[in-house]
């Protein structure tokens, strides 16, 4: 078969081509930062590199690693490498202590996400010939602007029809015949189930492509979204801090995710002791920006997990694979496209003193969408034995979380000493949604 | 005039109630009277006993959440009209009642007890005495 590909030119770059290209924009890049952001400075000089000890992509794991926490040290702007008047674009996502995450672009890094979001809906099968339906959120979360950029770069007729009122959604779908769609994998089942309710049928639809990611969805989610929408399913993946969706993305061989190199440099670690590991190891990613002017971060911890896959695609592309991600490396939920930590929900239990902060969160997928429940001891104390007063109590504590986690939340307050110890430490998550194949 | 009751936290599943009344029926512990507030989450059981303290002991021993909270027990003649009267004279005193379940005393004496959980327990046994309501006294349930 032939493999559709946007930038054959990028894409398809020899390997040694493209060592050198990114070599020579790691180098640049690491001077600029050296020079421009006092952090970088502070954090090189800690390590004791110089941008002179950076000569090609082989000396990159010299450099310190970039971590969330430098982005919050440096809220909102701190490691911005470029002046306020060269922005023309920021985004944010939820944070884990109430501080979000800010990153910011010059007209040039948004250039560049059109570029890599084209890339990404290209290898689909998308041309401008089609009619995109954008149904990520638009505002602060990169799903839904990233999603517009690239499907205008390729010249697609692009619909912003972000998220909520599926019904208008699935009118929409109808009426304006889109051929593509990209939202999180649990909102296309939403539409699928909308459209079995009101007896609308795939046929109805012109969709041919969908590309779904945000949040972790399984082989068995994908095989349903393609036989209830009659669509092929696109993995994809990003993360604000590096420029959002558009970091990697499957290609039409559907075996793994392609990242774009040229701007991204891709490393797997070993979370626990920072070494690079070898092809083909599981570990954590790392990514380094190489052409971001506003926030290029330096190696850059994920926290996601998953392997590389250097050998050369089907597809014909040259730049490397993310196998199939495994997970986090640190305690981060995913819930409806949120992040949510078990820290955040711990600060709120600790500033409400009726309570003991012995918690649970449990995490289900209830007709496709995800519930996260609390579990909270009661204190003996405490415990009264007036319904309405623990209800009250319960009510108390499911709002105060609700406001820090911004996505509903159910709570509920058991008797002490029930939550699950383990060796007297409590279990703190039970994810019962099953997302590994 | 006040009656100790046992509030018991239980979680909503199947079986929570037995793990009270095991611990109830392995010390020998005779209940005078039972009720259950119920939600979704949780219920809240409520006991009357005849041995408070040691079922208080026992329960907790068996991990369960136990409180104690002070109640009125009001005797009733059981006529017609007979607790629309007691609480007549608990709106006159203005108190408010959280709330209330009946058992009977004996069987065969036409004699029942409401026991009610009102705000201020001590001016509401006052009020209901005043009302010429016999009140239910500690030592008409405790055999300890």
């Amino acid at each position: 078969m032939s493999y559709n590909i946007y930038n054959p030119e990028a894409e398809c770059m020899p390997r040694e081509k493209l060592a050198a290209l990114q070599s020579e924009r790691l180098v640049s890049t690491v001077k600029r930062v050296y020079e421009k952001v006092p952090a970088y400075k502070k954090k090189f000089d800690d390590a004791g590199v110089k941008p002179e000890d950076i000569k090609s992509v082989k000396d990159l794991s010299k450099l310190p690693f970039t971590y969330k926490q430098d982005l919050r040290d440096n809220y909102p702007y701190g490691l911005f490498a470029v002046p306020m008047d060269e922005i023309v674009r920021i985004h944010a996502s939820s944070g884990t202590t109430g501080k979000q995450t800010v990153v910011g672009y010059t007209r040039n890094d948004l250039k560049i996400w059109g570029e890599v979001m084209a890339r990404t809906i290209g290898a689909g099968g998308v041309t401008s010939k089609d009619i995109g339906h954008i149904s990520y959120g638009y505002g602060l979360f990169t799903g839904g602007l990233g999603g517009h950029i690239g499907s205008e770069t390729i010249g697609a007729a692009t619909i912003p029809a972000s998220t909520g009122n599926t019904a208008r959604q699935v009118t929409i779908l109808q009426d304006f015949k889109p051929t593509f769609l990209l939202c999180t994998p649990s909102y296309a089942l939403t539409i699928a189930e909308y459209m079995a309710q009101h007896g609308i049928t795939k046929d109805n639809l012109c969709l041919k492509y969908g590309f779904f990611g945000a949040e972790p969805w399984t082989r068995g989610m994908q095989t349903e979204i393609e036989n209830r929408l009659g669509i092929e399913c696109f993995d994809i993946y990003g993360l604000s801090e590096i420029i959002g969706p558009g970091v990697a993305y499957e290609c039409q061989a559907h075996n793994g995710l392609h990242v774009s190199e040229d701007h991204f440099i891709l490393e797997i670690i070993d979370p626990k002791t920072g070494e690079v590991l070898p092809e083909g190891e599981k570990g954590e990613l790392v990514f380094t920006c190489i052409t971001k002017e506003a926030l290029p971060l330096i190696r850059y911890r994920t926290h996601d997990v998953g392997y590389v896959i250097k050998e050369p695609c089907a597809c014909g592309r040259t730049c490397v694979r993310i196998g199939k991600l495994l997970g986090r490396s640190d305690d981060m939920l995913i819930i409806r496209g949120v992040n949510v930590f078990p820290s955040q929900i711990e600060g709120v239990l600790t500033t409400i003193d009726e309570i003991a902060p012995h918690y649970q969160i449990i995490v289900d997928r209830i007709d496709n969408r995800d519930m996260l429940t609390v579990l909270v001891e009661m204190t003996e104390e405490n415990f009264t034995d007036e319904v309405r007063k623990i209800e009250s109590m319960a009510a108390k504590i499911k709002k105060e979380i609700e406001n820090v986690l911004g996505i509903s939340v159910n709570v509920r307050l058991v008797a002490p000493q029930t939550i699950t110890r383990f060796e007297g430490k409590a279990v703190r998550v039970v994810d019962n949604r099953k997302l590994r194949d | 005039m006040t009656i100790k009751q046992l509030s018991i936290f239980v979680e909503n599943r199947v079986g929570a109630l037995l793990d009270v009344t095991s611990v109830l029926r392995e010390n020998g512990i005779d209940m005078r009277a039972f009720s259950v507030a119920e939600t979704t989450d949780f219920g809240i059981v409520r006991l009357i006993v005849n041995k408070p303290a040691i079922a208080k002991e026992k329960l907790r021993a068996a991990g369960l959440t136990v409180k104690e909270t002070p109640v009125i027990g009001v005797l009733l003649e059981d006529t017609p009209g007979t607790f629309h009267s007691v609480l007549e004279a608990l709106f006159k005193a203005n108190i408010s009642i959280e709330y209330t379940y009946a058992f009977a005393k004996n069987s065969g004496s036409h004699k029942a007890y409401m026991m009610l959980r009102v705000e201020d327990t001590d001016r509401a046994a006052r009020a209901l005495s005043d009302a010429g309501f016999k009140l239910l006294s500690p030592g008409d349930v405790y055999e300890e």
